[in-house]
């Protein structure tokens, strides 16, 4: 399997078959990502179609001191705060109203088997809708840390920010999303 | 609180670590349609040229600009449901509702956006308009 960074060479040249494989090997996370950050799937699939274009533009001044990795998570941030820049302001027709007072963790520990699972399922819905309600500057480095994985480095990277200063605004978000979650 | 101190050692932390475990699935063909709008991106559909050089504008830009030309000169009872550039032209699919004219209203159209599609690039591009539908209401 070709390494990202010979890819990207590659593809700088015109290796279209190059650049070919880069998209298949790097859509699942990008669209993973502009997911996270939108909320909606169609807005996502126009994000990562933006981001693949911007970054067929920028192939050839690509240098190689971060990871193709890093470096398309930053082109599909860039492309998903820029489409949020740009949504209108609307009230989602999808959002749930009601919101339980049941504790669910609890209940997902208390309950075994299917119904369990069914509990734990919701729980992780819930969790996911929770995100999508904290500010985008808290939202997008809790999705590149705790739901990607990225390390502190790399999310400070992507986001052009120092890592002292990544390290405050997770904590900020994760207090953030822990009061979103109690509140159901 | 316990949870300013460190939020990932509050119980309901572990549904968070779920939601990373969760799998997304990719969309069926877009991939595909990555790779088909990036060459769409790539392919030049307007070259004008120069004393000093000469103006390429992708057909990326020409399908945008026509489509925003196209939404807000479109006539009345004419709606505008796609715009590509196919066959060297730039192809602009329209609805009419019931009772307009529709050859009257798809050349009219075709008028507004061949000029103005001139002025912004310079150039002069061919608008082909073809009326796919009918609305009732």
């Amino acid at each position: 399997m070709s390494d990202d960074a010979d890819l990207v060479a590659k593809a700088a040249a015109g290796d279209d078959a190059a650049f070919g494989v880069l998209v298949r090997r790097h859509t699942p996370r990008m669209y993973r990502v502009a997911l996270r950050i939108t909320g909606s799937a169609g807005e996502a699939e126009d994000v990562v179609q933006d981001s693949w274009l911007a970054a067929w533009r920028a192939l050839p001044g690509f240098r190689r001191e971060s990871a193709v990795s890093t470096w398309l998570y930053r082109v599909v941030t860039n492309s998903a705060l820029a489409l949020l820049r740009r949504r209108r302001p609307t009230v989602s027709l999808d959002e749930p109203t009601d919101r339980s007072t049941v504790d669910t963790a609890l209940l997902a520990a208390a309950v075994p088997g299917p119904e369990g699972r069914v509990v734990r399922a919701e729980e992780v819905d819930a969790v996911l809708r929770a995100i999508g309600r904290l500010e985008v500057s808290q939202r997008v480095p809790l999705v590149l840390r705790e739901l990607e994985g990225l390390s502190y480095e790399e999310v400070a990277e992507v986001l052009d920010v120092s890592v002292g200063a990544l390290r405050s605004r997770l904590h900020r978000a994760r207090v953030a999303l822990l009061a979103e979650l109690r509140e159901r | 609180m316990a949870e300013q101190s460190d939020p990932e050692r509050d119980p309901r932390w572990d549904a968070v670590r779920r939601a990373a475990a969760r799998r997304v699935p990719t969309p069926p063909g877009l991939v595909e349609r990555v790779l088909r709008a990036v060459a769409r991106g790539r392919r030049t559909a307007v070259e004008v040229p120069g004393d000093d050089g000469g103006l390429r504008v992708t057909e990326t830009v020409v399908t945008r600009l026509a489509t925003a030309i196209a939404a807000e000169r479109a006539p009345a009872g004419v709606r505008v449901s796609a715009v590509a550039v196919e066959d060297d032209a730039v192809q602009v699919l329209v609805s009419v509702r019931f009772g307009v004219a529709a050859d009257e209203a798809a050349e009219a159209l075709r008028r507004e956006i061949t000029t103005e599609l001139a002025r912004q690039l310079g150039t002069e591009a061919t608008v082909n308009v073809h009326v796919v539908d009918v609305d009732r209401d």
